[in-house]
């Protein structure tokens, strides 16, 4: 697996590239002049930083889950919670630490239980945790609405030390809010990915055998994968609550983790910033295509069978992942 | 009869039933993984699609054993066409892959599904002496439901005959414990595969015509099986024939009884179950690879 | 990097394209109106049903305010933040000055809560949640009774019939909002009423729940005879052909708060005979009105008109008729001609009652029986055993 540090000129580009892309994200606003579209783009952002997650987890570490929604649930419904019974007023930061942590304490002992396996049955230990998580929600009616939903959560201002920047029900606060705290915890992951950390996950991803016999404690280091992207998936949680206003069951289903799997496999695993791609393809494409036929299933199907045979690398093209066999 | 003894024996053929029905669907699942290493996340919709078939086949006229016979065949026909134009290609990839490919076979199935059939659901009309109400020594019970764990002994009697005494069945097991030992022994691996993911099919078709008349023949019905067909391989081992066999019957009996006892909460008690046997026993009951 | 500049390029035209689509949809002439339905999912029968009957409602209605109705119907899936969504976008995209329909309680009630952010109408055509009573003074509710209204139709039903009075219920309920809210209205109403109850606890099925012989052989067991069902329409025909393969529909007779849609019942056939279920319209109603709508309903759909597609129609034609007597389409005008309104229809006069923003209506209590001869071409026919008035059924104003 080629890991060159980038050369100087390489890191030029790479700066420039990214500073682009920051003004074209923070100008965003003032092109779009549609309500409605920046909202999505807000959306797509927060998706797209769990499908980044998704990626610290498979991508990175290794690991497959099919709900990884769950997590972003748990962290959407604790802040709900926390605004609507305990404190309508809370300031943003504090509902950010709130729900990362629980988000974490939760998956800490499962994530535990989880890391003794490894492939396949990894995954469907996910299925079946995430389960019974969706079904704790679900049938904890009095608490959270059950399928009716959370409805009724207060819309905090977000404010920095006194200054009050802003209502949370305000479309383009809540956006550069979301950006900042997006932009945050990609950087704050790439600089974990890219080092020494970053490269024992990834040699466990390569082979866990090989990585065990230099003396890696392979189940530490994946719960630590484990733990980095579910609390990233509880951060997007929150920022899912301070936009939307209301939480129910259904971003967490069996649905919802196949939909942030094939986001981050659309946008490319191991890249970090492909998943944001895919999240906004995936959103784009779902919503665009519902609008147009009440079939739009039959071509979102089409959609990924065509993606996977002919652009499998997904959009954003990966290094070299899965080169060994992977059989679980 | 004692209102008691009604109960249990009734219970105890629901949950044989159950767990004959889930066995069917789950033994497609689990040759085509063991062999083709495919996972297949469309098996449940190719179940749904038997149904859809024998409801039509049915409709128009064909008589219900003649439909049983039928649309396993055309549910297989489909199949084949999907592993060869889009399954087949990417073999050499990564599994991960194939899941999400699977994925969208899935919801592109379940797409055409709707499209054609509607979203209502649909009853297969079953010949007058199946549906009728038979009595044990005066408990009532479904002949139907008697009817189909006949059926799943007769699939399970047939396939052990296939696996154990023809050479396709030799040849299977083979290939799901060494594949490359296989090739080499000048067996073609890719007629093997085609041969393989049609048995599979029509596993799913026989498991979507026997449930229709039962359960109703509805766009959503592949997708709740399917979960239940997962949870019922990973018990049992991957890959391991004998190891479905049992946990087919436990899930059965789990989540039947589990509706009876606990109502709302039988599913995360089979989702409990799975979770303590996967941590403690990683490769399932009797382990994987197997297949026998 | 290269790719990262092509990329943002790629997506700054794409932004900016999105926008000329929203300036040309500002210009139209028609008036549009909003439906988000559940179109897939566990529920798509109930959506078309509805979305069917709002159709036909604009079909007939053709214009409000001499502009044509212009209906944007879109597929929420039944989940609620896709709800929004759709909601949103066809509040600040395609400019809809109502919204109307949705099937789901969950999904309902979210995008109510958006509605009143946005401060535009909506109506719903089959939420049933008694949450929505008053929640927003820009949220309304016709068609489909509420859970309070169903569970006192029936209740008035097995009183003033014998052969239901005396029975004892066993109530089973789908384990979400819906089949927790009927329960415990019937329940309710059953303990003052008194009306035996098995178990006033109530069962609960999983939705995932195909197989129903546990809950038959259970029930069996119980040694009732009556069984109030709070299943979902589509499973309800599947539960009682199931039940009566057990012999067990010649013991019990169903009670379903979750009226069965017609669609279903022909699916089940004749092992649908003997429900007994309350709902506003039946096929069976035999006024002129009633017989009118269901003929264009059959015209239009070549499907048995089903008590969602009346429920629905009504709900779309009082929606109409208030923007037309609005006499213009800003949300304040519109949501005050709603706040009081009737319309006059299939089932008789329904009005609006400003006290919660919730419909008034008849209703009618049915029994399912083999149908005579129709013109729709049904086996099955909701038969009405007694007609219920709107100050019956309720809630008090």
């Amino acid at each position: 697996m080629n890991k060159q540090g980038p050369n100087p000129k390489n890191r030029f580009l790479m700066l420039l590239g990214g500073l682009f892309l920051l003004a074209f994200l923070v100008s965003l606003p003032f092109i779009l002049d549609n309500r409605f579209y920046l909202r999505l783009a807000t959306e797509i952002l927060i998706y797209g930083l769990l499908a980044m997650s998704l990626d610290v987890l498979l991508g990175y570490t290794g690991l497959l889950s099919f709900m990884h929604a769950v997590y972003m649930g748990i962290g959407a419904y604790t802040v709900g919670l926390f605004l609507k019974y305990l404190d309508p007023t809370s300031s943003v930061w504090v509902l950010l630490l709130f729900g990362m942590v629980i988000t974490a304490a939760i998956a800490l002992p499962i994530g535990w239980v989880q890391v003794r396996t490894g492939g396949f049955s990894f995954a469907l230990l996910t299925i079946a945790f995430g389960m019974m998580l969706y079904t704790v929600v679900w049938k904890a009616r009095d608490i959270t609405g059950g399928d009716d939903g959370l409805i009724g959560i207060p819309t905090p201002n977000i404010s920095l030390g006194g200054w009050v920047i802003g209502k949370t029900s305000d479309p383009i606060t809540v956006y550069f809010f979301t950006l900042a705290i997006v932009l945050l915890c990609f950087l704050i992951t790439w600089r974990i990915i890219r080092s020494p950390l970053g490269a024992v996950l990834e040699s466990i991803r390569e082979n866990e055998e090989r990585a065990s016999f230099i003396g890696i404690h392979v189940h530490r280091y994946k719960l630590f994968g484990w733990m980095l992207a579910c609390s990233l998936a509880g951060v997007c949680g929150v920022l899912f609550t301070l936009l939307k206003g209301s939480v129910s069951p259904t971003m967490m289903d069996a649905n919802a983790g196949g939909a942030v799997l094939m986001m981050t496999l659309l946008g490319g695993l191991g890249t970090l910033w492909g998943p944001f791609l895919g999240a906004g393809v995936f959103i784009f494409a779902q919503d665009y295509i519902s609008t147009m036929t009440e079939h739009w299933m039959i071509f979102l199907g089409l959609i990924l069978i065509l993606l996977v045979l002919f652009i499998p690398k997904g959009i954003a093209g990966f290094r070299n992942y899965f080169t060994t066999n992977q059989h679980p | 009869m004692p209102s008691e003894v009604t109960f249990w024996v009734q219970t105890v053929l629901n949950c044989l039933g159950l767990g004959g029905l889930l066995l069917i669907i789950a033994i497609g699942l689990n040759i085509i993984y063991g062999i083709n290493r495919v996972i297949n996340l469309a098996h449940g919709s190719l179940y749904a699609l038997g149904a859809y078939f024998g409801f039509s086949l049915v409709a128009s006229g064909l008589n219900f054993f003649l439909a049983l016979l039928i649309s396993p065949l055309l549910v297989a026909g489909v199949g084949l066409l999907i592993e060869r134009s889009v399954i087949n290609p990417i073999r050499k990839r990564p599994m991960l892959y194939s899941l999400i490919l699977t994925y969208g076979v899935m919801v592109f199935l379940d797409g055409m599904t709707k499209y054609i059939w509607g979203v209502q659901p649909r009853f297969i009309a079953t010949p007058a002496f199946l549906s009728q109400t038979i009595y044990l020594g005066g408990i009532p019970y479904p002949f139907y439901r008697l009817f189909l764990l006949m059926v799943t002994a007769l699939v399970m009697i047939g396939l052990t005959y296939l696996l154990g005494k023809t050479k396709l069945g030799i040849s299977m097991r083979a290939a799901s414990n060494i594949p490359e030992m296989v090739s080499v022994l000048g067996i073609n691996m890719n007629l093997l595969h085609v041969i393989v993911f049609a048995l599979g099919c029509i596993f799913a078709g026989i498991g979507g015509v026997l449930a229709g008349p039962l359960l109703t023949v509805y766009p959503m019905m592949g997708h709740e099986m399917l979960i239940s067909c997962f949870v019922v391989l990973v018990i049992g081992g991957l890959g391991s024939l004998r190891g479905a066999v049992i946990s087919a019957l436990l899930v059965g009996f789990v989540q039947t009884l589990g509706y009876i006892f606990i109502t709302d909460y039988a599913m995360v008690v089979v989702y409990v179950m799975m979770a303590v046997i996967l941590s403690l026993m990683p490769r399932g009951i009797l382990g994987e690879g197997k297949f026998e | 990097m290269k790719k990262i500049i092509l990329i943002t390029v790629a997506l700054f035209i794409c932004s900016l394209t999105l926008n000329f689509g929203s300036a040309i949809a500002q210009e139209k002439k028609p008036i549009k109106i909003g439906v988000p339905m559940t179109l897939s999912g566990m529920a798509a029968q109930v959506g078309v049903d509805n979305r069917n009957g709002i159709v036909l409602a604009a079909k007939h209605k053709k214009t409000i305010l001499g502009r044509p109705i212009e209906l944007l119907i879109e597929d929420e899936e039944g989940k609620p933040e896709v709800g929004v969504r759709k909601a949103e976008k066809m509040v600040y995209k395609d400019g809809v000055v109502a919204l109307l329909g949705v099937a789901f309680s969950g999904v309902g009630l979210a995008i109510a809560e958006a509605a009143d952010k946005m401060k535009i109408p909506f109506l719903t055509t089959n939420v049933m949640t008694p949450k929505l009573y008053g929640i927003s003074k820009y949220v309304f509710r016709c068609g489909q009774l509420a859970d309070d209204q169903t569970a006192m139709a029936h209740m008035l039903g097995i009183k003033a019939d014998p052969g239901l009075k005396n029975r004892t219920y066993y109530v089973l309920a789908d384990d979400y909002a819906w089949g927790h809210s009927c329960s415990e209205a019937f329940i309710d109403l059953a303990q003052k009423n008194g009306i035996k109850i098995h178990n006033p606890k109530y069962d609960n099925a999983a939705l995932t729940v195909a197989d129903w012989s546990p809950f038959i052989s259970k029930i069996s067991a119980a040694g009732v005879d009556g069984m109030y069902s709070c299943l979902r329409s589509p499973v309800v025909p599947r539960f009682t052909k199931q039940a009566s393969e057990f012999g067990l529909m010649k013991k019990i007779i169903v009670v379903a708060g979750g009226s069965p849609s017609e669609a279903d019942l022909e699916a089940g056939g004749e092992a649908e005979v003997g429900i007994v279920t309350a709902c506003a319209w039946s096929w069976d109603i035999n006024t002129p009105a009633s017989q009118k709508f269901a003929k264009a309903y059959w015209e239009e759909f070549k499907a048995v008109p089903p008590s969602q597609g009346a429920q629905a129609y009504v709900g779309a034609m009082m929606l109409f008729h208030a923007i037309e007597k609005a006499g213009n389409t800003t949300p304040e005008k519109i949501i005050q001609a709603l706040r009081g309104a009737t319309f006059d229809g299939p089932y008789g006069k329904v009005r609006i009652s400003p006290k919660d923003n919730s419909m008034r209506t008849p209703a009618v209590l049915t029994e399912t029986k083999l149908a005579p001869k129709n013109p729709y071409g049904a086996k099955i026919i909701k038969k009405v055993l007694v007609h219920l008035k709107p100050e019956e059924i309720g809630p008090p104003e």
